[in-house]
């Protein structure tokens, strides 16, 4: 059973959030300001996750996160309607591991919620495990293994068709490089592109829909507009 | 505060000071002067060795032998006109009785001299007449203590001075005199006492050779330094002039306003008085009065010099001293005349002048000869030259405002038209066109700060809508998941549903919308393959197009085109006419993609056929809220095409929609961006 601490000035989304939360198995731990938070978190060792509001009565959420970052690691998923870049960028730089904007799908929320918790509790033996063998390629917690020919994204599995698999294969390889759709099909198919028009992007766009949270936001599969793709290299944690 | 006080004070102890200065200045060149030229003091080592002492001396020996003669009853020797005087009025004393020795009794002169007549056996004296003179001997003795002496004994001359021996004298008749006398027993012993005791017309010629030597000696050092410190008193005074204590500004007062020609003639009337003053008595040869009136006359200038150097100096301190004239009216009046007239008045004024004088230059080349001729055509020629000068700096004024007016057409409003160079009709119109842009610019300024605000309102209020919001699409999505107690409830919910996802998209789409209108954005600007973000971004609504069964006729061009643009901005353009492609484009239709390449530019094309009916214009399309058919059924904000529009304007490129009955088609341009 994990511990989540929810903290919002508005009950009704701290309601709303527990119902989700606890259909997910988790134990919810409620807060209504920022001093309540630093206070349960004071008193609770046996917390997983925090979802924190920013715009909040008393202390603030940018404050909170980084009070709590002084001495804990426990993962911190910002949720607020401030929807700006720099605000993001604000959150995510004070301590914060994700930031889920108002209104949010619900889904989406819960996948966000269990990805941070897989990371924090399990992951980590996994990642150790598959980084050293052979033929096998990351970025962050996406691991391909092309011995098993299978992927794997914060630790659940994937399922690709061979086209897909061999793009994202091919990407995950050159982390960190963009290509443009010809490049792709050239190394891809292993043959001259030939007006491959949007063969690349559509199967890119399925490939996002599969590995990403969401797709419109992507954290792996990035797509530079009017330049190409790539797999963002990211550090294992 | 203080330093004011101080240089008043300054001031008016310098007024005092001045006159000194320059006396010691006046007194140092004439007597440099008069050391340097009068013939009498060159060339002497002291005042004795001056032909100015040896012709007195001469001359008064002289005149003691000339005017000499006998009283024949007390057989007395008179020496001169004086002495007999004297002698009437019992003032010389004879002490006969003894040596026959008469004492003159005019002990105020420091020529003392011993006469004798040896044949008479008379002596005379102007030696005071004591116990030590009562013989001739003696009063030789006493005479032999000084050291400038003149004798004549038998025949011989012995002097102390050199001009006066026997080979230097000056042969004049009374000398010659002298000389034959020598054997008629005369004998002559004269003497100027030492340190000239007596004050007397040597004693006063002494001491103006030294003074004029002195002065001489230290005028080398004096003049400069008189001439420094009248130079520092003259700052002092006009630095100090108008200030006042406890006074920041230049102090004016009623004379200070009077017209300058006024005083200026005040100033020259009591300059005449002072002059008048100091020369008044100056015939009466009456000392005192003479002096008097010379220091009243001086005194008069003095203050007079002050007055109008106090009141010209602070005019111009205060930058009044043109102002204050009567030409200055005069110039005032005849500019307000020609000011008000219309610009038509002023050219037929000014050409008439022109014309007139031309004319007249010219009538006198033709009547006037020899040089008068040249002076005319010479300045007929001046007459043409300063005309073009004229007209060529007016030119170039008109030129400065009409570039101004066109900076201001191409929408710069910050123009620099230094209204202050310019003159007459041309200036009004620079301030005229300075208030304008000034205006404009204000105006600018005041309409992008309102949709700052606006964009800033919009966030702040879609901020205040989205919390609420969060929980309205939390519940429902909660309810959805209940069991409902009829149908009915289950459409209500959907619809709930529904408008609450819409309520969110229009939210965000409206933050969006302002931004991009306001130019709110920051643009990273970048080289974009115009075909790559083509496929992209098909490809990402490949999936959408075939739910809907539109099939995509993609026309690029084989070549990649560049272009300058932000790539995320540029795909929420393309996102937004693709979404709106699926949402209002005809099922089962073809959706055309063209990419147009011109010289410079790029065009992309999107062409659809619409599901509904287009009854409204471009222009309303592309408006903020307004979708292509009247229900508002469907999902979307209204706001894609809006957003589109001004996203691409703000990265540079142009956007257009085209109806052409239920042909849609939208037009995307930039300028090609060539490769390097």
């Amino acid at each position: 059973m994990y511990n989540i601490l929810v903290v919002d000035d508005d009950k009704e989304i701290v309601n709303a959030i527990e119902i989700y939360l606890s259909k997910e198995g988790y134990n919810i731990l409620k807060a209504y300001n920022g001093m309540e938070a630093l206070k349960i978190v004071k008193a609770n060792e046996n917390l997983h996750l925090i979802l924190l509001d920013i715009m909040m009565p008393k202390l603030d959420g940018i404050s909170v996160a980084n009070l709590i970052r002084k001495d804990k690691a426990i993962p911190i998923i910002m949720l607020s309607a401030k929807s700006e870049d720099y605000d993001k960028i604000a959150g995510l730089n004070n301590g914060a591991d994700d930031y889920i904007t108002k209104p949010f799908n619900p889904l989406e929320l819960i996948a966000r919620v269990n990805s941070q918790i897989r990371r924090y509790t399990s992951l980590g033996s996994i990642a150790d495990k598959t980084q050293n063998e052979e033929n096998t390629y990351y970025s962050g917690d996406l691991f391909i293994n092309d011995n098993t020919k299978q992927v794997l994204v914060e630790g659940k599995e994937v399922k690709l068709t061979p086209t897909e698999y061999n793009i994202l294969k091919f990407l995950t390889k050159n982390k960190g490089i963009v290509y443009s759709i010809e490049q792709i099909y050239e190394n891809v198919w292993e043959e001259e592109s030939y007006a491959a028009e949007n063969i690349i992007a559509v199967h890119i766009r399925h490939i996002r829909e599969k590995i990403e949270i969401n797709p419109r936001e992507p954290k792996y599969l990035k797509v530079i507009w009017g330049i190409g793709y790539k797999i963002e290299n990211l550090e294992e944690k | 505060m203080e330093n004011l006080c101080i240089a008043r004070i300054a001031k008016n102890i310098a007024y005092f000071l001045v006159p000194v200065f320059i006396l010691i200045l006046i007194a140092s060149i004439i007597g440099s002067a008069i050391a340097d030229t009068d013939y009498r003091f060159k060339d002497a080592d002291n005042y004795y060795e001056t032909e100015l002492f040896s012709n007195q001396y001469f001359d008064e020996i002289e005149r003691k032998y000339s005017t000499i003669g006998y009283d024949l009853e007390s057989n007395l020797i008179i020496a001169d006109s004086d002495d007999y005087q004297k002698y009437q009025e019992n003032q010389i004393e004879t002490n006969k009785e003894k040596n026959n020795i008469y004492y003159v009794k005019n002990y105020n002169s420091n020529f003392k001299y011993l006469i004798i007549d040896r044949k008479n056996e008379v002596a005379k004296t102007n030696l005071e007449h004591t116990m030590l003179t009562d013989s001739i001997e003696e009063i030789k003795q006493i005479l032999k203590q000084n050291s400038i002496y003149w004798n004549y004994e038998k025949g011989k001359v012995d002097t102390s001075i050199q001009s006066l021996s026997l080979e230097n004298i000056r042969y004049t008749y009374t000398f010659e005199e002298i000389m034959n006398y020598s054997d008629q027993n005369i004998d002559i012993y004269t003497v100027l006492l030492n340190d000239t005791p007596y004050n007397d017309d040597y004693a006063m010629t002494k001491t103006i050779y030294d003074l004029v030597k002195y002065i001489e000696e230290i005028a080398p050092i004096l003049i400069p330094i008189s001439l420094i410190i009248l130079v520092i008193l003259a700052i002092i005074i006009i630095k100090g002039i108008g200030k006042r204590a406890k006074q920041q500004e230049i102090y004016l007062d009623t004379f200070d306003k009077w017209k300058l020609e006024i005083v200026i003639c005040i100033g020259i009337l009591l300059a005449i008085l002072g002059i008048l003053a100091g020369l008044i008595f100056i015939e009466t040869r009456i000392k005192a009065l003479i002096i008097t009136s010379l220091t009243v006359g001086t005194i008069i200038l003095y203050l007079d010099g002050i007055l109008m150097l106090e009141t010209i100096v602070k005019r111009i301190k205060t930058h009044t001293l043109w102002k204050t004239t009567i030409l200055y009216s005069i110039c005032e009046v005849i500019k307000k005349l020609i000011k008000n007239r219309k610009i038509t008045t002023k050219l037929i004024l000014a050409y008439g002048g022109f014309c007139s004088v031309g004319f007249f230059l010219s009538i006198s080349i033709v009547n006037r000869y020899g040089e008068d001729r040249i002076l005319a055509f010479l300045l007929l020629v001046t007459l043409g030259v300063l005309t073009f000068v004229f007209l060529f700096n007016k030119i170039n004024e008109f030129e400065k405002i009409e570039n101004a007016l066109k900076s201001i057409y191409e929408g710069n409003t910050n123009i620099h038209l230094n209204s202050n160079e310019l003159k007459g009709v041309l200036k009004q119109l620079a301030i005229y066109i300075e208030d304008i842009a000034g205006g404009l610019s204000n105006a600018v300024n005041e309409s992008l700060k309102s949709e700052r605000l606006k964009t800033e309102l919009i966030t702040n209020v879609s901020h205040d809508i989205k919390t609420p919001l969060t929980s309205i699409i939390n519940y429902v999505d909660l309810l959805k998941k209940e069991k409902m107690p009829n149908e009915k409830a289950e459409e209500y919910l959907n619809i709930l549903d529904s408008k609450s996802q819409r309520l969110k998209k229009l939210t965000e789409d409206l933050v969006e919308a302002s931004k991009a209108s306001s130019g709110n954005i920051k643009l990273q600007i970048e080289k974009i393959n115009v075909n790559e973000i083509l496929k992209q971004v098909s490809g990402e609504f490949e999936d959408r197009f075939k739910n809907r069964g539109l099939e995509q006729i993609v026309n690029l061009p084989e070549e990649d085109i560049y272009i300058e643009a932000d790539g995320r901005y540029l795909y929420r353009v393309l996102e937004n006419i693709y979404s709106n492609v699926t949402k209002y484009a005809m099922e089962n239709s073809r959706v055309y993609l063209d990419v147009v390449v011109k010289s410079k530019s790029v065009v992309i094309q999107m062409k659809n056929i619409s599901q509904e009916k287009l009854n409204i214009s471009a222009e309303e399309l592309m408006q903020r809220f307004v979708r292509g058919e009247k229900s508002r059924n469907t999902e979307g904000s209204g706001l894609g095409l809006s957003i589109a529009s001004s996203l691409t304007e703000l990265q540079g490129g142009k956007f257009h929609i085209y109806l052409d009955g239920d042909l849609f088609k939208v037009t995307i341009g930039f300028e090609i961006k060539k490769e390097q």
